[in-house]
């Protein structure tokens, strides 16, 4: 075993171009499919994590049919059950009643379909990390009257500043059209561009006050300790307030779950793409190999090795290369990966774009333990597979008319 | 009983088609001990006929018997170990592993044996010494001469002390100064070790050396002559 792991390794630079070119994909191959699987995970999450942790949350409680019909008279039946129900709760890190109103939000300027939530700054601080939007302003002045937060991009089509005054119109729960002033107390900005056209925020008891009814709430938002217990909580407490419509966010964003499910196929698309061309690389860098040496193989089979051990020295010479190129890619992959995950990708060329299906500029990849395990094990097994062929072809060399050559 | 013998051997290539008769109606005997050369001219069955007894080929008709052994009756994972333990073999060319050195290229068949590294590396020192290398033991076959790769190639083949040695045209690469010095060490061998060596050429000083000449023509025995001492 010793003679034949030497005399494959020395086998390698024997033809060092050739090997090393091979080094050289597979360490490319290899980088850039711990890249891919970095960026795609990175992607996915921070998708992930914008909308859950900007509004979305793990799971939404609404009444019966306010998803369907969105009207404001649709608030929440119970909301002081909901509470000692959720108060009980295992794995509930936070959650928040809203109230909504969908409206008409003017200037002297411009106006603007949107969405008015009302929100309860402390209770929704504990969900949600909508505040780390604010590029301008305070989130929601307690010292102004009537103060509300407003998209960047709406501000612009409004063209109103912070202490600017904007009127929103909406229906009270009666069903008669209310307006009131409302003044700019911060501005926002996601990396969603559709998200920050629709909704703007205001506090919730001026919300309610100008509904007419101060327990008016149209939505809980729940967060919790970790999103895999979405559906079971969400199953929970479906049975516990039977009266209430309650989702997951996979339920309340399709695309979201899409996403996620998908996102992992994707990445493992994209590594298979990768090996099928790192193991046509192989199979004919070792072909090559083979067909050089026709003669010392056959040489070698005449003295007596076994066509076992031939097999096997041309399978550990590629076993070498993969596993040379392998933890070189791992390394550069690796330290590629870390520049970025630091700093990020900076896409802001593509800015616009990614805003409008709602992604950030500036990726942060993200990579497992198990992701770069994943990569290694696949590398490998394709370079012994490739190495098949080359090896059987070896074996298949008739000795006799090989060393005739 | 001979060491070798051959039996009523054909090799037929291209049956079906066009036949090739590479050997016709052989029947050889080689003792133990013996210096024997196969002679004759290009395309007239030496090749074929080393093939047939190094057990590499399989006659269209007739036997190869080692040591009283049909090797056509043992399976091919027997018949490679049999090579492997019987059989020593020196090529015209490609003999040697380029990127191993002397020493490593003549250790590799004891190695491939799994012997005791200690015995192998002496051995190994040994038989090198024998053809003369002492002095080239860790240079690669591109650093030797022609003359000197088929001198490692002959200690290799001498190494893990096979029954006999097969060389196939061994000089047909030499200059005529090492040719004559490879069959001198080879004849040393022969006594030294009491090697058995059967080996081609068709190169009229080499022939003399040898003490039986086994002259074929067209796959056919032509002449087999012992020389007296
Ligand atoms: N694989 C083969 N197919 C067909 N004919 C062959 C093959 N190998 C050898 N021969 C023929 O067999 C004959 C004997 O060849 P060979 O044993 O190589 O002779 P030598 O070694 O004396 O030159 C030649 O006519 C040669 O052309
Ligand atoms: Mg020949």
């Amino acid at each position: 075993m010793r003679t034949l792991l030497l005399l494959s390794w020395k086998n390698i630079w024997r033809n060092k171009g050739r090997s090393m070119a091979l080094m050289m994909a597979i360490i490319l191959g290899i980088a850039a499919g711990l890249l891919m699987f970095g960026l795609v995970a990175g992607l996915v999450m921070q998708r992930f994590n914008g909308l859950v942790e900007n509004h979305l949350s793990h799971i939404q409680i609404h009444h019966k049919d306010y998803l369907r019909e969105q009207e404001n008279k649709m608030i929440l039946p119970n909301p002081q059950e909901i509470r000692q129900s959720l108060a009980g709760m295992p794995a509930i890190k936070g959650y928040a009643f809203r109230t909504l109103s969908f409206g008409m939000l003017a200037s002297g300027y411009n106006s603007s379909g949107v969405k008015i939530t009302g929100i309860n700054k402390s209770e929704e601080g504990g969900i949600s990390k909508f505040s780390e939007n604010i590029i301008d302003g305070e989130y929601l002045d307690e010292s102004l009257r009537y103060p509300l937060l407003i998209s960047q991009r709406n501000a612009r089509k409004l063209r109103v500043q912070l202490g600017g005054r904007v009127v929103l119109t909406f229906q009270n729960l009666e069903g008669d059209l209310t307006s009131a002033a409302f003044r700019v107390s911060g501005i926002f900005r996601t990396s969603d561009s559709n998200f920050d056209d629709l909704n703007v925020y205001v506090n919730q008891t001026d919300l309610q006050e100008l509904l007419g009814e101060n327990e008016a709430y149209h939505q809980v938002a729940i967060l919790l300790e970790s999103h895999e217990e979405a559906e079971n909580l969400a199953a929970l407490l479906s049975e516990k307030l039977p009266d209430v419509d309650i989702r997951s966010w996979s339920a309340l964003s399709p695309e979201l779950r899409i996403l996620v499910e998908q996102g992992g196929f994707i990445m493992y698309i994209f590594m298979v793409i990768i090996l099928l061309g790192l193991s046509f690389g192989i199979l004919n860098t070792m072909l090559m190999a083979v067909f050089e040496r026709v003669q010392e193989l056959g040489m070698l089979m005449a003295i007596g090795m076994t066509k076992v051990k031939v097999a096997a020295m041309i399978i550990l010479e590629t076993t070498f290369i993969a596993l040379i190129g392998g933890v070189i890619g791992v390394m550069l992959g690796l330290g590629i990966h870390s520049l970025f995950a630091e700093e990020g990708l900076d896409l802001s060329g593509f800015a616009d774009a990614l805003a409008e299906f709602g992604y950030d500029a500036i990726i942060y990849p993200l990579l497992e333990a198990k992701d770069i395990g994943i990569t290694i094990i696949m590398v490998f097994v394709t370079a012994v597979l490739a190495a098949v062929i080359p090896a059987i072809r070896a074996v298949q060399l008739n000795p006799a008319e090989a060393v005739r050559k | 009983m001979p060491i070798i013998q051959t039996k009523q051997l054909f090799k037929i290539y291209n049956e079906d088609t066009i036949p090739v008769y590479a050997l016709r109606d052989l029947s050889l005997d080689f003792e133990e001990g013996e210096f024997t050369t196969i002679v004759g001219p290009s395309g007239s069955g030496k090749t074929t006929l080393l093939n047939m007894i190094g057990g590499l080929d399989t006659p269209t008709r007739g036997e190869v018997l080692i040591d009283g052994t049909n090797i056509a009756s043992l399976r091919k994972g027997d018949l490679i170990d049999f090579r492997l333990r019987n059989i020593g073999f020196v090529f015209q060319s490609y003999n040697l592993i380029p990127v191993l050195t002397a020493l490593e290229n003549v250790s590799l068949i004891m190695e491939l044996q799994n012997q005791d590294p200690k015995s192998t590396r002496e051995r190994a020192l040994q038989v090198l010494d024998e053809v003369g290398l002492s002095d080239k033991l860790h240079s690669k076959p591109s650093e030797l001469s022609g003359g000197q790769q088929q001198r490692v190639a002959v200690a290799r083949a001498l190494a893990s002390r096979p029954k006999f040695v097969l060389a196939d045209e061994p000089t047909a690469n030499l200059d005529s100064k090492s040719a004559m010095n490879l069959l001198d060490i080879m004849a040393k061998l022969n006594v030294e070790e009491s090697m058995t060596f059967i080996f081609s050429t068709h190169d009229q000083r080499v022939i003399e050396r040898a003490r039986r000449v086994v002259t074929l023509v067209d796959g056919a025995l032509h002449e087999d002559l012992v020389k007296s001492k």
